[in-house]
């Protein structure tokens, strides 16, 4: 066998069929089956038979494919982002109502002590004022229902949390509707030392917009701006 | 950069013609049609032999399917037309489980496809099973975009996912290849056509 010469200007010529005059042995061989390969189309290469074509008509997707895939990554987004908040602003009502368990609760309360948040801890039996030195008021928002660890709703009538030093109205339990109300603690901050001796199930706070039952009276919620973790720095306008 | 001797539109009506193929239009999608297919059908007939025109049905009917996310002007959606045909390929290839198919040359000597070319009298078909008879699939892949499909060397490098000097390289070997083998070559009773040898 011989191998011609080939030069990237010669392959390119051959490959395009625009290779003129003399070429080495084979090549123009080659260079022949390129145009043959290159001629004009025929009737049975250019006409779409009747079933494809219809085929291909219904195939037509409407919904742009790109853009459809971003829709969905920005609705994943969205609920993994949601998730996190409710998760987060669940955690951290759950902490400023000293209803975490006490080691989890101690260990955020003493994190949370080095960005100047003031967390009730576990050990303690004092309340936790308010950063102005005054009482918190009571909650006028909704603060998380309970975890899974927290014990179950005290039905009025009970008596365990009937000494709290300070009345209060009921919560409402989440998803019970109106008229179902439960006692919690005080909705000061000051109710934290008010409680027995012998702690009954903490108080069950209100889902929002939850059958418009009274509302809460809670721990006291220090989340005023929806329980961003800051809400113990304000107090919520009255 | 070589350009296909087979129809090519200009910009503004391949724009009118994929604005009514999106929109379902018959002629419009019978004027996309008759464009593209006759480089696309020979490519597949040349890598997958009879076949090639089943794999070409498949190939229109999966870029139909995406046609909505295509943005381009002709020659992009030539590249990306052989892009899927290129898939179906490999796909055809892995699903038939060999890796060389022997055909009877006589037979496909008798076949033609109706479109005598003006080069020796053969057609356009026979030219291609000719070409890349002697090469490796990849070399086959290489000389037939370049030659049918008219893509230039990147556009070719991105389908075969090589490099540009890469396919510098293998198209150049596969002319050498094939100048050799077509020397002094004679007619045998059967050849092979690379399936992926």
């Amino acid at each position: 066998m011989t191998e011609p010469l080939l030069t990237d200007e010669l392959t390119e010529a051959v490959l395009s069929g625009t290779a003129e005059g003399p070429l080495p042995a084979g090549l123009d061989r080659v260079a022949t089956l390129a145009r043959a390969a290159r001629a004009e189309p025929s009737v049975t290469e250019t006409e779409i038979l009747p079933s494809l074509l219809e085929a291909l008509a219904g195939s037509v997707s409407p919904v742009e494919p790109a853009r459809r895939s971003v829709s969905r990554v920005k609705r994943r987004v969205a609920v993994v982002a949601g998730a996190v908040v409710l998760t987060s602003s669940g955690m951290a009502a759950a902490a400023t109502t000293d209803h975490l368990p006490r080691p989890v609760q101690r260990a955020v309360a003493s994190v949370a002590s080095h960005v100047g948040i003031d967390l009730p801890r576990p050990s303690s039996s004092s309340p936790a004022p308010a950063r102005d030195g005054r009482p918190a008021p009571p909650s006028t928002r909704p603060v998380v229902p309970p975890t899974a660890s927290t014990p179950a709703v005290t039905a009025p009538g009970r008596g365990r949390s009937g000494t709290t030093t300070e009345s209060v109205p009921p919560t409402t339990q989440p998803g019970s509707g109106p008229g179902r109300p439960t006692t919690g603690p005080p909705a000061t901050a000051p109710g934290h030392g008010s409680r027995p001796d012998e702690p009954g199930p903490p108080p069950v706070a209100t889902q929002p917009h939850d059958g418009g039952g009274p509302p809460s009276s809670g721990p006291p919620s220090t989340y005023p701006g929806g329980g961003h973790g800051r809400g113990s720095r304000h107090r919520p306008q009255e | 950069m070589p350009r296909s001797t087979l129809p090519e539109p200009d910009g503004a009506r391949f724009a009118a013609a994929l604005a009514g193929a999106r929109s379902g239009d018959h002629a419009a999608i019978s004027t996309l049609y008759g464009w593209f297919n006759p480089g696309l059908v020979r490519f597949l007939q040349g890598r997958a032999g009879d076949e090639g025109a089943d794999l070409a049905q498949e190939t229109w009917m999966s870029a139909f399917t995406g046609l909505a996310g295509f943005d381009g002007d002709a020659h992009q959606f030539r590249a990306w037309l052989f892009t899927i045909a290129r898939r179906r390929v490999v796909d055809h290839w892995r699903r038939a489980g060999r890796r060389l198919l022997t055909v009877d040359a006589s037979s496909q000597l008798e076949r033609t496809d109706g479109s005598p070319s003006a080069v020796e009298g053969i057609t356009a078909r026979e030219a291609v099973e000719e070409l890349v008879r002697h090469l490796s699939p990849e070399q086959a892949d290489v000389v037939l975009l370049r030659v049918v499909a008219g893509l230039s060397v990147e556009e070719v490098a991105a389908i075969v996912e090589r490099t540009p000097g890469a396919v510098r390289v293998i198209q150049h070997r596969a002319l050498r290849r094939l100048a050799a083998e077509l020397v002094g070559e004679t007619s045998g009773p059967s050849r092979a056509i690379p399936g992926d040898r």
